[in-house]
């Protein structure tokens, strides 16, 4: 696909998908009430829910992956949804699923997602390679905890973790959703405006510092945003993995590496991702329960093989 | 026009000369239009959604079953539940399909669903009724409300008065100690029932107390080590719901360090789940207290 073939086709898509999400495989027998409550009420506020996922995982993975140079970091594997994760399940356990439970869940998210990134600096010294690792100790060591503390809650709040830990969408109350908003908007901006900094990161260190860039605070500052936009994204619908790896390549192999184009490519790609898998969750949710993050799994390994097999995935680097 | 104003006028004032005995009989007609609007506007009926079995059960055993529109899997009891529509699970909930109902409500028992999908109901525009069924006390309570909701208040008070009372006669022909039970729900692995578990209150007036029932939360993984040590005199294990080579491989390492302790089966829905079948429940768990009394 040329650019400019990529510029037409990508957007055309997002709005096919956003119309499919909207009236394919509604419940059969509704009537006009009936569906007015449905678009509204449940499959507008998924929507906006799948869509804010989808652009904080992605810009979150493509700053991962500028940052740390490495084509296989998003806040996934280095273990910052992990700790989000983490902090999630800790305030169910303390205040349970209500409504007004969110502020405090994303509060969580946020404190140990951040966190986990302090920490991760701290055991790495700056070196990118020695930060994946640790990041990929640490999920480990957060997934451990989650599901320790999902053996302590009761039934209801375990079967409605155990799904968000897998990614699961649902129909955000309107606070949760600007909540939402407005932490990815203030990310996605700060992350923007600092694009051309993050583009010379891409370099090595030394390159980075003789153009005149502060590698550290960049680097922080950069990482920072990712991990808010990842907890963010882990505090309305759960531990959704691969978007924040899949995306960036997709964008990669489109728009080039200019950070400013894989930001917009990103924004646009992450969404429809989300919603592809959340048009597939309602095609068999009228007999089962499917959470969405199963369906971007297998789409992710999938992709991910296709990639080894052309072995392309690390000359996109 | 100037005929049209004409005609009007003489209506008008036909309708000003009839006479007050007819005006009366349309108004107490007007009144009684009015009364049948109100009486069946306050009458209860329209449709529920069941989200847990239990209230699936209590609906149908006040002969309700027809004001539901929809149920929760697994609708196993009675038959005529599996013919309904399922819109939940223990896994969560079907919103789109309680929206195209459009229901008159949402009953539950608490610990079926999670408070953020009972949430989404009610920001539908549904009300939602989670009713907590910790104590024997609490099932009567919630069968009586669910009468009074389907207007089947005389058929809920027979059902809450037989449980009470066929419950309270069990409880004083087990005039034994009470003895120390593990229950579980689950084998691979072993689920026990703990602090906030229904049966708690059930199986004390079967002449058992749950060794758990002080341990949080409601249904929790527990190793075999565990329930070694904790030396209860019984194991009570859900009939049906466990392989038979599963089962013989527990009660043979249950055999190897204690032969004393005994072991029960019962089918779980009667003791976990809050229903109408308590009193079967029940019954069953002081059969085996009678069988083994000491």
């Amino acid at each position: 696909m040329n650019l400019k073939g990529g510029f037409l086709i990508i957007p055309l898509l997002l709005v096919l998908l956003i119309l499919a999400s909207f009236f394919l495989f509604l419940p059969q027998n509704i009537d006009r009430e009936g569906m007015k409550t449905v678009i509204l009420n449940i499959r507008l506020p998924e929507i906006l829910s799948a869509v804010l996922t989808g652009v904080a995982l992605a810009v979150s993975g493509l700053v991962f992956q500028v940052v740390l140079r490495n084509p296989l970091a998003d806040s996934y594997v280095v273990g910052i949804s992990g700790g989000g994760a983490f902090g999630v399940t800790l305030s169910l356990l303390l205040v349970g699923m209500g409504g007004a439970a969110f502020p405090l869940r994303a509060l969580s998210a946020f404190v140990i997602g951040g966190g986990s990134l302090v920490l991760l600096m701290k055991v790495s010294k700056g070196n990118p390679e020695r930060m994946l690792l640790a990041g990929v100790l640490l999920n480990t060591a957060f997934a451990a905890l989650a599901r320790l503390i999902v053996s302590f809650l009761d039934p209801a709040e375990l079967a409605a973790t155990n799904t968000l830990l897998i990614g699961f969408i649902y129909p955000i109350s309107s606070f949760e959703l600007s909540f939402a908003f407005s932490v990815i908007l203030i990310s996605a901006v700060v992350l923007l405006r600092a694009g051309k900094a993050i583009d010379i990161l891409s370099f090595s260190d030394d390159e980075a510092s003789s153009l005149g860039v502060d590698v550290a605070k960049v680097r922080f500052a950069s990482l920072a945003g990712a991990s808010l936009l990842a907890t963010t994204a882990v505090s309305i619908a759960g531990m959704i993995g691969f978007v924040g790896l899949i995306v960036p390549h997709i964008a990669r192999s489109v728009f080039g590496n200019s950070f400013g184009r894989l930001f917009a490519a990103s924004v646009i790609l992450g969404p429809a991702l989300m919603l592809a898998a959340y048009v597939m969750t309602k095609a068999v949710s009228s007999i089962v329960i499917v959470p969405v993050g199963l369906y971007i799994n297998f789409v992710g390994i999938l992709f991910f093989f296709a990639l080894l097999m052309k072995k392309e995935l690390f000359n996109d680097s | 026009m100037h005929r049209t104003a004409v005609l009007a006028g003489e209506r008008l004032f036909r309708r000003l000369k009839t006479p007050r005995k007819v005006k009366m009989r349309r108004c107490f007609c007007f009144i009684i239009l009015i009364a049948c609007f109100a009486v069946f506007a306050e009458r209860p009926g329209g449709r529920f959604i069941s989200l847990s079995p239990s209230t699936t059960e209590i609906i149908f055993a006040i002969g309700a079953g027809d004001s539901l529109a929809g149920v929760t899997a697994p609708a196993d009891h009675p038959a005529e539940a599996a013919k309904k529509e399922i819109v939940a699970s223990y896994d969560g909930i079907l919103f789109e399909k309680i929206a195209a109902m459009r229901p008159r409500e949402c009953l539950t028992v608490s610990g079926m669903q999670s408070g953020e999908s009972l949430g989404v109901i009610r920001r539908l525009g549904i009300s939602v009724t989670e009713y907590p069924v910790s104590t024997l006390e609490e099932l009567i309570a919630c069968i009586y409300d669910i009468g009074r909701k389907c207007g089947r208040e005389a058929e809920a008070g027979k059902l809450a008065e037989r449980i009470r009372k066929s419950v309270e006669k069990i409880s004083k022909e087990i005039p034994f100690k009470k003895e120390r039970a593990i229950f579980l729900v689950g084998l691979d692995p072993a689920v026990a029932a703990g602090k906030g578990s229904y049966l708690n209150d059930l199986c004390r007036a079967a002449g058992f107390v749950n060794v758990l029932e002080q341990v949080p939360p409601s249904y929790s993984v527990i190793s075999f080590d565990t329930i070694a040590g904790l030396d209860p005199d019984w194991i009570i294990l859900p009939e049906g719901e466990i392989g038979k080579d599963s089962r013989e491989e527990f009660v043979r390492r249950i055999r190897a360090i204690d032969k004393n302790t005994r072991i029960g089966e019962i089918n779980a829905d009667l003791i976990m789940r809050p229903g109408p079948r308590v009193v079967e429940g029940v019954e069953k768990l002081a059969e085996l207290r009678r069988e083994n009394k000491k």
